[in-house]
């Protein structure tokens, strides 16, 4: 158990950012394979991947695909899916909101011209009116520092992320959300996302139009 | 009472809410058991009057012998009038109220059942087997949820390219999973929410394409011991709460409600089956 996670993706965000970011906060070290052809995916796909798709996450002798799996797998086994199978449903619901989320988000990465312009109108709406609201009603609810039970968990982690992601689209998104962004502000600070958001770090940068164009290449 | 009922070896014969229930009545004459009311309570479901996003849902309950309600929504007005009284955490359904709780998103209601019921396995390996193998069933089964709604035009290349996936990307998977389990669990020694989920989406294939299983005997199998099981065998049965494929009128009782538009599909195909 001693060999770290090796991580099978391309050189991007995409699904696998998610579980950059779980891994780094909960302190662990990994490694990344990155494929860059279409060829060299295609051979990941006859020999290794379950339903032939990546992500894939090889940890402790297993080959892991489906983001969900991957991430429940290492919060559980780092403490972060809460104390009970209470805590852990409500951790998994504020998970499963901020996925949603990123998932309009890296939809709009993809769309161009009037139909990116009309995604990001959605996601502003949504974030304003229905992703925020939820998350500064949890918080200013129950008044404590993290979402659910008082420590640290997968939920928070996917919702600092979600904040950083929507704040490159929308600068202003967190205005009217004071609890939020003290969240921001605090979870920015813990010792390992500070240290995954500094420079030199796993963390991928947004995707240029030249990356993009590879990608498609790659999954054409 | 209660004396009677711990020896009487037929309690189980009425069926575990049942005991729970007169237990309670029992209990509530000596103390005020808040806690023990609301877990006595049957879980609610909310959502509209057919299979969507909640079927899922319905087939685990089952599965676990839980009696459960339904609040069937009709209008849009009813939907909204959920929403203001901030009872959905993202305004969406599907709200399972369990426990003291407003459950919502499919994932986290049906991880909360199985882990309830014992149907998530004994360990965290088995756990993530079971995690790995219901996700590629949620993404066949999201694919035949959006069957309905394909634009006119679209449909029979909706359902061709739907079973092609089913046939070629997941049914192996899982046949050579059981397989190499050698039983007809999926993993480990007893049933599990993969299983139920497994048997839900096969017939949902089957729905589209009748012989879907040629090609995997061990499926066949799978489908037939999984289909005997007592509780499922009574969820098959008409007059339980399975909800039939969605037809003309349901189409239209969902997109009023839900403000739908049609070509739902193939909008969303390429992202739903791009591996981004």
């Amino acid at each position: 158990m001693a060999n770290k996670p090796i991580l099978h993706y391309f050189n991007g965000r995409g699904r696998m950012e998610s579980i950059r970011w779980l891994l780094a906060a909960a302190g662990v070290e990994f490694e990344e394979q990155f494929f860059e052809t279409k060829e060299e995916l295609q051979k990941l796909k006859a020999t290794v991947l379950l339903f032939q798709q990546v992500p894939m996450v090889e940890i402790d002798g297993m080959k892991l695909v489906q983001c969900r799996a991957i991430l429940h797998y290492i919060a559980e086994k780092h403490s972060l899916l809460g104390k009970d199978l209470k805590e852990r449903t409500l951790i998994i619901m504020y998970s499963e909101g901020t996925m949603e989320l990123m998932e309009l988000l890296m939809i709009y990465s993809v769309l161009t011209g009037e139909e990116q312009k009309q995604k990001l109108d959605e996601i502003t709406n949504k974030t304003k009116n229905r992703y925020f609201p939820a998350y500064e009603k949890v918080l200013k609810t129950h008044g404590q520092n993290f979402l659910v039970g008082n420590q640290m968990s997968l939920a928070d982690v996917q919702l600092i992320e979600t904040i950083l992601m929507v704040e490159e689209v929308i600068p202003d998104a967190l205005s009217g959300f004071p609890l939020l962004q003290a969240f921001k502000t605090r979870m920015s600070n813990i010792p390992t996302i500070k240290k995954f958001l500094a420079p030199g770090s796993k963390r991928k940068p947004v995707a240029d139009a030249k990356s993009l164009e590879n990608i498609r290449k790659i999954f054409s | 009472m209660f004396a009677l009922l711990t020896c009487s070896q037929d309690y189980k014969k009425f069926g575990f809410s049942t005991w729970v229930l007169v237990r309670l009545l029992v209990l509530s004459c000596f103390s005020e058991n808040q806690e023990l009311r609301i877990m006595a309570a049957k879980p609610i479901l909310y959502y509209f009057d057919g299979r969507g996003r909640m079927e899922s849902v319905r087939w685990l309950l089952a599965a676990a012998g839980v009696e459960f309600e339904e609040v069937l929504l009709e209008t849009a007005e009813e939907f909204d009038s959920l929403i203001k009284d901030g009872k959905l955490m993202y305004q969406q359904l599907p709200m399972v109220e369990i426990d003291g709780m407003k459950m919502v998103q499919t994932r986290a209601i049906l991880r909360y059942i199985a882990g309830k019921y014992n149907l998530y396995g004994k360990d965290l390996k088995e756990q993530v087997l079971i995690d790995m193998y219901t996700e590629g069933m949620k993404e066949l089964s999201d694919l035949f949820m959006l069957v309905p709604f394909a634009a006119l035009e679209d449909w029979e290349k909706s359902v061709k390219f739907i079973t092609e996936k089913a046939t070629q990307r997941f049914l192996p998977v899982y046949e050579k999973a059981l397989k190499d389990q050698g039983k007809n669990y999926l993993v480990g020694n007893q049933l599990s929410w993969a299983d139920v989920f497994l048997l839900e989406v096969i017939l949902m294939v089957e729905e589209c394409k009748s012989d879907a299983l040629s090609a995997f005997p061990k499926l066949q199998e799978f489908k037939a011991a999984i289909s005997k099981l007592p509780r499922i065998h009574k969820f098959l049965q008409p007059g339980s709460p399975r909800r039939p494929p969605m037809d003309e009128a349901g189409l239209e009782a969902a997109k009023k409600l839900f403000n739908l538009e049609k070509g739902l599909l193939f909008k969303y195909s390429t992202i739903v089956l791009v591996e981004l």
